[in-house]
């Protein structure tokens, strides 16, 4: 049985008035256990609206969402559906309310009403699943940390309440490189060491290519694409119709290819496209 | 003559936070030609936005002066025109924009520097054109995409007639198509020549599109030349923090498999056309 | 994405209230307020009836005025209980320790009516001129007013930015919510004290992030070349038209006529 499942879902805002606007129209979508699963569009794709409903935040006009089998529409199951899913948005760290990194991250767990020597479990093993060291930061206001550690803060706080599912909206935007890359590494490593799903919202390609096992494309709140990345970001004219780039990799990919130089790989990562190259430089010199 | 051709200098420009301990920027000493477009790059923390703010009296040295069009920043009666002549664009789109009406914000500057009403129209009525914006000009900027916003806050800076624009990572916060929108938008500016452009950014790929670049790490230009000559150096990039094109590293990764490349490759056309040409 | 429409906002249209010059809304909304207030019985009909034609000239659809009455109808339903079963006078029916008067009925339903038509000529105002021209309007209205110290311009630059930034502040507090619901937030109890924990933690980052945009805002603006109102001009400039004119007579009439008619002791009650 697939964690969730999107059935026929759509979705409008101010619905009745001229300011009506449909931000999905007929969405299916599965997401099985276990997988990372990226939602990608530009801007005013729908794709954070859909975000909101897999943790019940939004309650789709029509259609419905179901996780681990239980309807969203139903306020009894929406009410402790946030414990199970665990929604990171864009920007976290414009969210932070405590004076410290404790207080931010054990928030969560003492809303769920746990006892306080359970919290405090709670806040550091999330704290160090993050990567961070418990003992020097707790103290420390979450406002003086650097943008890479606000970033993992953010994600500890919800990380500590213990989701199946974690949903991600741009969790790299505004990070330098070298943070991009870690802080993907340890999505990665969450979602293999500690069984998570992860839903994956960005508009970042490369961030795509590297972590996704499967991804979803929508283009103003309809279904562009739904597969497997290395399928999808074959369609290059497409994607760049709607706003979206390809993946580096991809791209050299296809760039090769057409100069007739074989690059036979399915893989998006960089480094299988490159053996392939040394492979036809190997056939050139003999 | 030379000097006329320097539309803005620093000469040993240094600056200090207030409590901070080291230069934010440390000795700087770089020129800014008319018409020219230059992409600083650096790191966060690296001084880039600071150097940007002196070069519109945002920010006034604490050691050294900053010329522009030969007027010191420091004197305060020329703030004005400094600030005409030199237009700013930052990265948060929607931190920059005053009014509740696209045209209305265009008009912003142009308002306060007292022009006249037909002016002000005729300015705002072109700078719209530019940014491609005629179509929205009576919009609420809250409603507009992020790349639309960022190219309001250009237009907005257009009206002014600068003789330079300093962008501070406009598109930082935008999505791929915005990033496009504001690039190529820059590029058009770079053929029409005439307005000088300096364009802050973390990234390679948009410093390709400068005549120069600046490479900036703890507060100082550490490389200055065209981006070409600066990119093939990755001891220097990796120094000043920043990440080589991706075309850059899979040329570097074949070079260190053993394999004879030029150590200027860039972009993909460049790594594809030389494997093409062995 | 933010959900829902403001009260009162404006609606873009090309009608012949949209085109009046925002001093004459300006002028015309406070007579025909003062004519509510002062207006009895059948000096109801020519306030009711000016506001109504003008709306209809607006073309804003009824819809929106409606939505502004669904967000007050619960102090439009208050002020006419009140009014009700206060009023001394004529008892009509008893409902234990309530009973209710012809007096009570009448004055009732008089300020229900006075409501209803500040709401609907305020709201004209607002849904048929733009934020920047309302503003510009009451710059300029206010402009005598300068001499006596009063600073305008800045009273005025402050709407222009309040306006601009509500809508920002108001998706950034309702994301922040939303975020914090997502941690649990608000669920978990109903108790005083919950409740105003809850506010204080939204509001601490919508405050910071108010600051943050203020900061930003502030170079922007001073990177525009802004130094106050001193030697500003405007890109649009207010012109009366003969629409105006024809406006603003109207616009006094009304109340001329209230008074006119509760002089007349044609009170009607």
């Amino acid at each position: 049985m697939p964690i969730i499942r999107v059935e026929k879902v759509c979705h409008t805002y101010s619905p009745g008035t001229p300011l009506e606007v449909a931000a999905l129209k007929d969405i299916t979508l599965e997401v099985q256990r276990g997988e990372i699963l990226a939602l990608a569009g530009s801007t005013g794709s729908g794709k954070s609206t859909l975000a909101m409903m897999l943790n019940g935040l939004l309650v789709p006009t029509k259609g419905c969402v179901l996780v681990n089998g239980q309807d969203t529409r139903l306020k009894k199951n929406r009410r402790d559906l946030w414990r199970q899913v665990g929604l990171v948005f864009q920007y976290p760290e414009y969210q932070f309310f405590e004076e410290n990194v404790f207080k931010e991250v054990a928030f969560g767990p003492s809303n769920m009403g746990l006892p306080s020597a359970e919290i405090e479990e709670r806040v550091n093993r999330s704290l160090e699943w993050v990567g961070l060291d418990p003992e020097t930061i707790r103290q420390r206001s979450p406002w003086t940390l650097s943008g890479g550690q606000k970033r993992r803060v953010a994600l500890a706080s919800v990380l500590a309440i213990g989701p199946n599912v974690l949903v991600l909206d741009e969790p790299t935007a505004g990070i330098d490189p070298a943070g991009k890359r870690q802080i993907l590494d340890l999505i990665k490593n969450l979602q293999k060491k500690r069984d998570l799903t992860v839903v994956l919202i960005t508009h970042n390609m490369d961030d795509i290519a590297r972590t996704a096992d499967r991804l979803m494309v929508l283009d103003r709140g309809t279904v562009f694409a739904l597969g497997t990345p290395g399928k999808i970001f074959e369609d290059h004219r497409g994607l760049r119709a709607i706003g979206l780039d390809i993946p580096y990799a991809a791209e050299a990919k296809s760039r090769l290819n057409s100069a007739g130089i074989p690059v036979q790989t399915e893989s998006l990562n960089i480094a299988e496209v490159e053996k392939e190259i040394i492979k036809y430089l190997r056939l050139k010199k003999q | 003559m030379k000097t006329e051709q320097n539309f803005i200098s620093f000469d040993g420009v240094s600056y200090f936070y207030e409590g901070g301990e080291s230069p934010a920027i440390n000795n700087i000493n770089a020129e800014i030609r008319r018409g020219e477009f230059i992409a600083v790059l650096g790191a966060n923390g690296s001084g880039k936005s600071t150097l940007a703010r002196h070069m519109n009296a945002l920010l006034l040295p604490s050691r050294g002066r900053v010329l522009v069009n030969g007027m010191d920043t420091r004197n305060a009666d020329k703030t004005m025109e400094i600030r005409r002549l030199v237009g700013m664009v930052f990265q948060n789109p929607d931190n920059q924009l005053v009014a509740a009406l696209v045209e209305e914000d265009v008009a912003f500057g142009p308002e306060n520097i007292g022009l006249e009403p037909g002016e002000i129209i005729a300015r705002v009525d072109a700078a719209l054109r530019v940014a491609g914006l005629e179509n929205l000009r009576n919009r609420p900027p809250h409603l507009l995409s992020g790349g639309q916003k960022q190219r309001l806050a250009i237009a907005g800076a257009l009206a002014m007639r600068p003789d330079c624009l300093v962008l501070d990572e406009p598109t930082a916060m935008l999505d791929p198509g915005g990033r496009k929108e504001i690039l190529s938008l820059l590029l058009n500016f770079k053929k029409e020549r005439g307005m000088a452009m300096v364009f802050i950014t973390h990234l390679m790929e948009e410093a390709l599109l400068s005549d120069r670049v600046w490479v900036m790490a703890r507060g100082r230009i550490i490389a200055d030349g065209s981006p070409r000559q600066v990119f093939r150096d990755t001891r220097l990039l990796d120094n000043a923090g920043l990440e080589p094109t991706p075309a850059a590293l899979t040329a570097a990764r074949l070079k260190k498999a053993g394999w004879d490349l030029p150590d200027d490759i860039l972009d993909l056309d460049e790594l594809v056309d030389f494997l093409c040409r062995l | 994405m933010f959900d829902g429409l403001m009260v009162g906002q404006y609606i873009p249209a090309n009608s012949p209230v949209h085109r009046l010059d925002p001093r004459t809304k300006i002028l015309s909304m406070l007579l025909l307020i003062t004519a509510a207030a002062l207006a009895k019985g059948t000096g109801f009909l020519p306030v009711a009836a000016v506001s109504v034609f003008a709306l209809l000239l607006s073309r804003v659809p009824f819809l929106f005025l409606w939505r502004g009455f669904k967000a007050l109808w619960v102090i439009l339903f208050i002020t006419f209980i009140l009014q009700i079963f206060f009023t001394p006078g004529e008892t009509i029916y008893t409902a234990g320790p309530l009973t209710i008067t012809k007096e009570g009925l009448l004055l009732g339903g008089q300020m229900l009516l006075r409501l209803v038509l500040l709401i609907l000529i305020s709201s004209l105002l607002t849904m048929t001129t733009t934020p920047v021209g309302l503003t510009a309007g009451i710059e300029h209205l206010g402009r005598p007013l300068q001499r006596f110290g009063v600073p305008v311009h800045e009273m005025a630059m402050m709407m222009t930015i309040a306006l601009r930034f509500v809508p920002t502040l108001l998706q950034e507090a309702f994301t922040v919510s939303r975020a914090q619901q997502s941690r649990g937030a608000g669920l978990s109890g109903v108790t005083l004290e919950r409740k105003f924990t809850a506010l204080v933690s939204l509001m601490v980052p919508v405050f910071a992030g108010a600051f943050r945009r203020a900061e930003e805002l502030s170079t922007a603006m001073e990177t525009r070349c802004y130094h106050g109102g001193a030697g500003r001009t405007k890109m649009k400039l207010l012109t009366y038209h003969p629409g105006d004119y024809m406006a603003l007579a109207v616009s006094l009439a009304v109340p001329l006529a209230v008074l006119a008619l509760r002089l007349s002791g044609s009170n009607g009650g």
